[in-house]
């Protein structure tokens, strides 16, 4: 099945308008990536189990017990994860960074500690599927132009943007978002120059924590039914986003989460629903080999960094 | 004496066998050659799926459920030859896209990606490998025999491919690659700034790597009588790097050691513990991972080089200066790679 016989525009436009809604569920996690990237040094293998804590949280609190209504079940959701974040941030990664800096040290204890969380869910939750309360009428369909889109997916992208103009006007224009900034770009010279280092740091771990939070509630309401397997087979589309952007650089996580949406979708015109991953492969091997640094990275940082 | 007892024995015996290899191959690129392939895994079921594949014919004509590509029944050892130049061929590919250009934190993250898309990949699509139920019915050598006689057999083949594995990497890390190998690991740039193309050296590694992955993953592939989409899981990886990270990365008979202990001390012995009260024993695989992990950050904590520490090399002090206080300085950077004599 490599090709899907003739394609019609209606369904070009669907999958277009999938393609659209997929880059807005990612954006939000791809930023939150990479602000923790640049910011803290972290390549946070743990993000996925961020936003499967977050799915979970969500559930528990709009399901399971109290019942809470839809706006209030994802705000509760995205600042217990915050707090989770802040938590692993300030007690583990931080004082382990201050210890031994080394990249190496630093991806596997991410790796590790990711793989300790995803057990732990399964200890807690098991491995059934688990659905969200959605709010009425959200499966309701409107035509926006030649896009079919439900309801749900508008309030997808609503908090799409609603977060990244937030995030924007958090790094520039509040003090806050300047020294993350400066801290991103040249982390020796922020601190010698007497910026709050560590609590720049733990900010930054909870409001990334917030961002993958939001990020995962949405991602297990779009997923209709989900289990602690949730974040990790969704979180290499994050990586591969964040490498096309660049690592490290705000909007090129937006872009990279805008492309790595469109191929997801679109690819399967071509090769079949099943072979989707092979396309985003695709896009990140042409980036691996022609453009190592991302499409929005600068190219100033060695390319002999060392481990 | 057929006992129970002893079977299991040998049992444990070939875990730490085949994990050895498995280790040995990571700790390769891992630690000798500095890349953070924590996607590993991928390559040792590269050389399962491919070694199943030969191994097994190929679906029965009215079996309208099962795909897989291959099926050739060829015999012992062709099949995990067959397994392994594939997963040479695929580290080569990978490392050909991936080592090339990007800094170490990409490589992780790419590579780390891949692994997760491959997993849905193969566990969705059923036409490759037969998605998520996987290739099964891989015959072992001497799987016909009796049940302790073909035990006996597969650990004698598991004994003596640990010991090649061993005695080649031992080569390997003495060898001048070995050497250029921990030079790039220690500083990159200067190694390229004494000529070497590091590239070519790091692709070495990785390919003799996914090669030993590869030998690791046919074993396991015939000693389970198959391997499934579920028996490459990111958390599968956790237990060979921490073999590399509790035994000492960098020497290959830490690998060893640490294997002894994942394997034979925390994946099995742990299962004769009482679970404490109100948990049930499904769980058990679960705690293992968690109990895998936390030893992984302690000991990155408080003992990073390992149980049994790599032997950094000693150079002779050499003197580029007449003048001994300035030879002296120069000197104390003994073990730096710009001393290390390479051919």
């Amino acid at each position: 099945m490599l090709f899907t016989g003739h394609v019609t525009w209606d369904q070009f436009f669907l999958l277009l308008g999938t393609g659209i809604v997929d880059g807005a569920i990612l954006a939000p996690a791809c930023l939150g990536f990479s602000l923790q990237f640049g910011i803290t040094n972290y390549v946070n293998f743990a993000y996925g189990e961020a936003m499967t804590f977050s799915a979970f949280m969500a559930w528990v609190f709009g399901v399971e017990k109290f019942h809470l209504g839809f706006v209030q079940y994802v705000l509760v959701a995205g600042l217990i994860t915050a707090l989770g974040s802040l938590l692993i941030g300030a007690l583990i990664y931080t004082p382990f960074y201050n210890r031994r800096p080394q990249l190496l040290y630093l991806l596997v204890l991410t790796f590790a500690t990711a793989l300790i969380l995803a057990a732990l869910y399964v200890i807690i939750w098991g491995e059934a599927p688990h659905v969200l309360a959605y709010p009425d009428g959200a499966s309701n369909t409107h035509y926006i132009g030649p896009f079919l889109v439900t309801n749900i997916e508008l309030i997808f992208i609503a908090i799409s943007v609603l977060i990244l103009a937030g995030i924007y006007a958090l790094l520039k224009y509040t003090t806050l978002g300047k020294i993350m900034r400066a801290m991103s770009d040249d982390r020796s010279l922020a601190t010698v120059c007497g910026l709050p280092i560590n609590l720049v740091s733990n900010a930054t771990w909870f409001i990334t924590g917030f961002l993958g939070g939001i990020a995962g509630v949405v991602l297990g309401l779009h997923s209709y039914g989900f289990d602690t397997t949730l974040g990790d087979g969704f979180v290499y589309l994050v990586f591969a986003a964040v490498i096309i952007g660049g690592i490290g650089r705000s909007l090129g996580a937006v872009v990279g989460a805008l492309i790595i949406g469109l191929v997801f979708e679109l690819s399967s015109l071509i090769v079949g629903s099943a072979l989707t991953p092979v396309a985003v492969f695709a896009v990140l091997v042409l980036i691996m080999l022609f453009r190592p640094e991302g499409l929005l990275g600068s190219t100033g940082r060695s390319a002999f960094s060392r481990a | 004496m057929t006992s129970p007892t002893l079977i299991y024995v040998i049992t444990i015996l070939i875990l730490i066998c085949v994990n050895s290899i498995a280790a040995l191959g990571f700790n390769l690129q891992f630690a000798e050659a500095g890349i953070v392939n924590l996607a590993y895994i991928m390559l040792v079921a590269v050389g399962a799926y491919m070694t199943g594949i030969a191994a097994v014919g190929p679906p029965p004509p009215g079996d309208l459920v099962t795909h897989y590509i291959g099926g050739f029944q060829w015999p012992f050892p062709w099949d995990l030859l067959f397994g392994i130049a594939c997963a040479v061929a695929f580290a080569l590919l990978l490392g050909l896209v991936a080592l090339r250009r990007l800094r170490h934190d990409y490589l992780a993250l790419a590579l780390v990606s891949i692994l997760q898309g491959m997993q849905i990949l193969v566990g969705t699509n059923t036409r490759l490998f037969n998605g998520i139920t996987g290739i099964t019915g891989v015959p072992a050598p001497g799987g016909d025999l009796p049940l302790l006689q073909s035990q006996l057999v597969f650990l004698g083949v598991a004994v003596v491919c640990l010991v090649l594995t061993y005695t080649f990497l031992s080569r390997i890390t003495r060898s001048p690659l070995g050497r250029v190998l921990k030079a790039i690991r220690e500083d990159e740039e200067a190694a390229a700034s004494l000529g070497k193309y590091t590239v070519l050296f790091k692709l070495t590694a990785f390919a003799v790597g996914g090669g030993i992955a590869g030998l690791s993953g046919g074993l396991f592939a015939m000693y389970a009588g198959g391997w499934s989409s579920t028996a490459w899981l990111p958390q599968e990886g956790l237990i060979l790097l921490a073999s590399v990270i509790i035994g000492g990365r960098g020497r290959n008979l830490g690998v060893v050691v640490g294997t002894v202990v994942t394997v034979g001390l925390i994946q099995q012995l742990s299962g004769f513990l009482p679970l404490p009260q109100g948990l049930s024993v499904t769980i058990l695989p679960q705690l293992q991972v968690m109990l895998l992990g936390a030893l992984i950050i302690v000991f990155l904590w408080l003992r990073p080089e390992g149980i049994l520490p790599e032997q950094k090399e000693r150079f002779e002090k050499i003197s580029l200066d007449p003048v001994p206080a300035v030879s002296a300085a120069v000197g104390a950077g003994a073990g730096h790679p710009s001393d290390t004599r390479q051919s």
